[in-house]
């Protein structure tokens, strides 16, 4: 470590994505400027809706509050200048299946926007010395699993083509707007084995991981990529994420070149190439609504816009319901709110450093992308019980570990790297949140010092310099982790689906006409999937007598 | 057997028997093969310790069964044969550690005075919580006592609800973000988790209902049958004999007889065998079930759905005869109430999911869930004598194998006992006559429908209700063998006595039979 102390640089780089040079911005909007929509909040998805619509030919304003586009999908040099660090999400797993990359839609890559396909897709070392690699080719992750069971092998090959044979379905369900499509049970009725996919469903993750493998590293390695979703893997109606290994055997765990934000930046320049205008440092401070319909929204700034067709918001429902009159949201959308639940929070670190984590292999080092550790999968069944009831366990945490420079150059100088230590721990903590601006510090060293034991070269004198951001702090710098949840809420039964955001309020149209909400409080949630946005975009295009399939079927 | 019967039933569980009642009500001529000696599968009593103390073998309070039409509506008059119900006041004791206690009377003002020692606002919560429960409790019992696919979908009614959606939600939730976000004193917290523990991870999702529970039985308490759980099971048998119908026991059934892809009958271990002129209903675990019958028969939907059936949370009991009930310090003096328990904080109860998770048997603290119905009830015990049933909530799956239980089941008990003498210090050895130890593993040895130790035949998380329950696309009682019923805790409304899956089960039957319930209800037996 430098000689300045770790708590000074959080200090002193707290402003550093400030400090970065804005992406480049349309001049100001002028007085007589008209906008069919008006966008609250420049997330990936409130920014894919946007430019769907946009290529509707209806006129967009996208307002972002912060000085940097993209929410959770966004890149700034938070450690020192030259390190590009994803300020929140990195893999675009799920992006690549929404039908915007799968089927090309809107050609982002003509905008800017370009994958690399990491080899190996994800490591995890053991406290034994033992280790399980997941390799882009099937055998050679087969193999992998046989370094401790061959029946296990044997069982991952044939999870992974049960899984392969149900996912256009479960894919399908996941971008298509609530009540659009044909419900997901009735869908899978006409599948052969299609009833013992319903049970899986429900089932928990740990259930059919422990059904279906045999031996306890195996067990791990799948329980680890299950619990990614912040979700605890014991709990029902998980079974699906029981295949998160499965699903990203053939796509791998893909990162935009130049950073997450590559891809709220290739949206922008989308957006503005179809005359959409794009401002930033625009806090919303509350809609306009005139004989009950939603006509605009004001800022912070004294500055009022307002939209012609629509107002489409990507605020948190918990400071969206504060932005209008009550009596305006009707009691069951209240009820939505206030029932409203926090997910199990994320804990990062950002490093700048000299060198990449290198684990123990046979024959030298590994040096993944993306790495994980999880001890056992007694240690996984614990989350549930110590989010349950607000307890920071430090004892042997769980970690996913993430050097983006490792396969993309452009992240960091030249020889020097960007890793990101991502831990999970419960924003309530039972001396209140505040306690984390305590502790922070002291919970980020016990994660680095927890992972030196599986990479002990990240000494501190390969570290230049740390950021680290406390389930409070991933809050403050984003209203949208509400409680610090990075994928806006829990994502359990009863926030899923047609109860995403609330039962009744699913299909992205809200209680006041006119508004419409996108991003993680809608179907299907989190994560990098743009699923809420073209699921949106699908809805008030309806709404406004075309069909996302018609703006598709014009040539740009 | 000369005798022709219209239905043979296999297994004489509280469910079976609600079954076979309606349908010898609607004449059909009934024989009942139970296995053991005596009929009552869970809902059964007998001399466990010593001669005059008699002792719930399985189930004690009959709450569910109480919003089941069969004695809401007074069905079949179970009264007349000599099914009588008692209901205890006070309804649940805890005492906690700090010497506070919570206790929950039959007059709910005075409850809330209890929640209100705590905290004036949890007293106002608890309130408003049975308020709010009580509008949309008639929805839920309808959804219980109806056949899957028989009547609208539960969302479908809620919509007729002022809070419907608001309801919606809550059932997906779980029961501790519910109690969490009602009540704000842990003393309060845990009584609402655990008076008595729901048999479910209460931090899982879709465990909302479970956090009314309390408010469940603050009306009609927890009712104990006269004479014992078992009273009920006698009574429905004495009706089924009063209709033509007989029950034999020592009739363990081996096989299923199918002929020409229909259900034919039954064979028993003994060599006899008993024929069905229209169907056969069972109360087999459907774990057992389909070894009863060549696996094509049962199609692979439904060998998937057993294959991925979960036992869920298991129960470790200990029965007592002691000299003295469990005496609670309490204002002004001691408290024995019939039913009391133990769960130290609300942070212990969510362990307990943790625990069973891992199969871990965790002494320190452990939840205890105490039952002395010889107090309300004299008959249980002579004069002056108690049965006091201990009930612990442990995992089967232990690491070392189940049968890793009859090594320390006997430790555990004592553990218990040791623990619950803090709060009931008089239950010193000199109080205790007898005991008897039921492991989860002695729990399923005593009744193979207890699977891997479950007394509700399985979980009861969203995998495994509903229309899951017993599998996805066999949730109406009709099974894959034509001429074949399923009824039991593996069938919806699933497992403790609420009759629900057996008047549900006679709900189909007689439809398929062409009348329907309310015709054989609405007949002068």
């Amino acid at each position: 470590m430098s000689t300045i102390s770790r708590r000074e640089f959080v200090k002193t780089t707290a402003l550093a994505p400030l400090a970065v040079a804005p992406f480049s911005m349309s001049p100001q909007v002028q007085k007589d400027d008209r906008f069919d929509i008006v966008v609250a909040g420049a997330g990936h998805n409130s920014m894919i809706a946007a430019a769907y619509l946009a290529k509707a030919g209806y006129k967009c304003l996208v307002l972002e509050g912060r000085p940097l586009l993209g929410g959770g999908v966004k890149t700034a040099e938070l450690t020192l200048k030259g390190f590009k660090d994803d300020v929140c999400s990195t893999a675009h797993t799920f992006l690549l299946d929404n039908p915007m990359m799968k089927n090309d839609e809107l050609k982002l890559r003509d905008y800017g926007l370009e994958y690399i396909d990491p080899d190996p897709i994800f490591h995890v070392p053991f406290p034994d010395g033992t280790y399980l690699t997941q390799w882009r080719d099937l055998d050679r992750t087969c193999a992998e699993f046989a370094k401790f069971s061959k029946k296990d092998a044997a069982a991952y090959r044939k999870m992974l083509a049960e899984f392969d044979a149900i996912k256009p379905i479960l894919f399908g369900a996941s971008f298509t707007p609530i009540g659009f499509g044909k419900p997901l049970n009735d869908q899978l009725a006409q599948q052969p084995r299609g009833k013992l996919w319903q049970r899986r469903l429900a089932m928990s993750a740990w259930e059919i991981i422990r059904d279906t493998f045999e031996e306890d590293h195996c067990r791990t390695f799948m329980l680890y990529m299950s619990h990614l979703a912040a979700e605890p893997p014991d709990a029902p109606m998980t079974g699906r994420l029981a295949y998160g290994t499965a699903r990203q055997q053939h796509s791998g765990r893909p990162i935009p070149k130049g950073g997450s934000g590559a891809l709220t930046e290739a949206l922008a320049r989308f957006i503005q190439t179809r005359g959409g205008v794009l401002l930033t440092n625009k806090w919303i401070k509350r809609l306009i609504v005139e004989d009950g319909r939603c006509k605009g929204v004001e800022c912070s700034d004294g500055s009022s816009y307002r939209a012609e067709k629509a107002v489409l918001s990507t605020i948190h429902i918990k400071h969206l319901v504060d932005m209008a009159p009550r009596e305006l949201w009707g009691q069951d959308f209240i009820d939505g709110v206030d029932t409203w639940q926090a997910e199990h929070a994320m804990f990062v670190t950002h490093y700048a450093t000299s060198e990449p984590p290198k684990y123990a292999v046979d024959g030298g080092t590994l040096s993944p992308v993306e790495s994980g550790i999880l001890v056992s999968p007694e240690r996984a069944l614990r989350y549930g019980y110590d989010d349950a009831r607000g307890v920071v366990n430090l004892e042997d945490p769980s970690l996913q570990v993430i050097c983006c420079s490792m396969a993309d150059p452009t992240r960091a100088p030249a020889g020097m790297h960007t890793v990101k230590v991502v831990g999970w721990q419960p924003y309530e903590l039972k001396e209140g949140p505040e306690h984390w601006d305590k502790i922070k510090n002291e919970v980020s060293d016990a994660y680095l010092k927890y992972l030196r034991r599986f990479s002990p070269n990240l000494t501190d004198d390969k570290i230049l310099a740390c950021f680290a951001e406390s389930p409070l702090d991933l809050e403050r710098m984003n209203p949208h982790f509400w409680h610090g949840s990075a994928h806006a809420g829990a994502q359990s039964a009863s926030q899923t689906a047609a109860m995403r955001p609330m039962p009744g309020w699913a299909q992205h149209r809200m209680p006041i006409a006119g508004l419409y909400q996108t991003g993680a409080t809608t179907h299907p949630g989190g994560s990098v999937t743009g699923g809420p946005g073209r699921n949106a975009a699908v809805v008030m295009l309806k709404d406004f007598g075309t069909s996302i399939e018609e703006v598709l079927s014009k040539k740009a | 057997m000369a005798e022709g019967f219209d239905i043979v039933v296999a297994g004489a569980g509280h469910n079976s028997l609600i079954a076979a009642a309606y349908l010898a009500k609607a004449d059909y001529k009934c024989v009942v093969l139970e296995g053991r000696p005596i009929v009552g599968g869970g809902v059964k009593s007998a001399q466990l310790t010593l001669r005059g103390f008699t002792h719930d073998i399985c189930s004690s309070a009959h709450n569910g069964i109480h919003g089941n039409p069969i004695l809401r509506n007074d069905e079949l008059k179970l009264g007349e044969y000599g099914l009588e119900y008692i209901y205890p006041d006070p309804v649940y004791h805890m005492p906690f550690p700090d010497g506070s206690y919570l206790t929950q009377w039959r007059d709910l003002d005075r409850t809330c005075e209890e929640f209100a020692k705590f905290s004036k606002k949890d007293g106002l919560a608890y309130r408003r919580m049975i308020t709010e429960y009580e509008t949309v409790k008639p929805i839920l019992n309808a959804v219980t006592f109806t056949p899957i696919g028989f009547g609208k979908p539960i969302n479908d009614r809620l919509a007729d609800h002022p809070h419907g959606k608001l309801w919606q939600r809550r059932l997906a939730m779980s029961a501790w973000e519910i109690i969490r976000d009602t009540f704000e004193d842990d003393h309060c917290r845990a009584f609402m988790l655990g008076c008595p523990y729901p048999l479910q991870p209460v931090q899982d999702p879709m465990t909302g209902r479970a956090a009314y529970i309390p408010l469940h039985q603050q009306r009609e308490s927890r009712p104990l049958p006269k004479g014992g759980s078992g009273a009920l099971t006698v009574a429905l048998a004495r009706f089924i004999e009063a209709h033509g119908g007989v029950i034999l026991t020592n009739k363990w059934v081996k096989g299923l007889i199918v002929e020409n892809g229909q259900c034919a009958g039954v064979e028993c271990e003994d060599g006899s065998s008993y024929r069905a002129e229209k169907a056969v209903l069972s109360t087999i675990h459907i774990k057992h079930l389909i070894d009863m019958a060549p696996r094509d028969l049962w199609g692979q939907d439904f060998i998937d759905g057993v294959d991925t059936w979960k036992a869920g949370l298991t129960l470790f009991e200990t029965n007592y005869a002691t000299t003295e009930p469990p005496k609670y310090a309490v204002a002004g003096g001691t408290l024995s109430p019939v039913h009391s328990g133990v769960m130290v904080s609300a942070d212990r109860v969510l362990r307990m999911s943790f625990d069973y998770a891992r199969g871990a048997v965790d002494l320190e603290d452990p939840s205890i869930h105490a039952i002395c119905c010889s107090i309300a009830d004299p008959t249980r015990a002579p004069a002056g004598m108690h049965t006091l049933k201990i009930v612990s909530y442990y995992p089967y799956e232990l690491k070392e194998g189940p049968r890793h239980w009859d090594e320390i089941k006997d430790q555990v008990s004592d553990a218990n006992l040791k623990f619950l003498r803090r709060f009931a210090a008089n239950l010193t050895d000199d109080k205790i006559l007898a005991r008897i130890v039921k492991s989860p593993l002695d729990l399923e040895r005593m009744n193979p429908h207890n699977w891997h130790g479950s007394c509700h035949a399985g979980g009861s998380g969203p995998a495994q209700t509903g229309a899951m329950r017993p599998a996805p696309g066999w949730a109406q009682h009709r099974m894959p063998i034509p001429g074949l019923y399923q009824t039991g805790a593996t069938t919806h409304p699933g497992g403790s006595v609420t009759g629900g899956p057996g008047r549900n089960a006679a709900t189909v039957m007689l439809k398929d039979f062409g009348t329907s319930i309310e015709e054989v209800v609405r007949k002068t037996a």
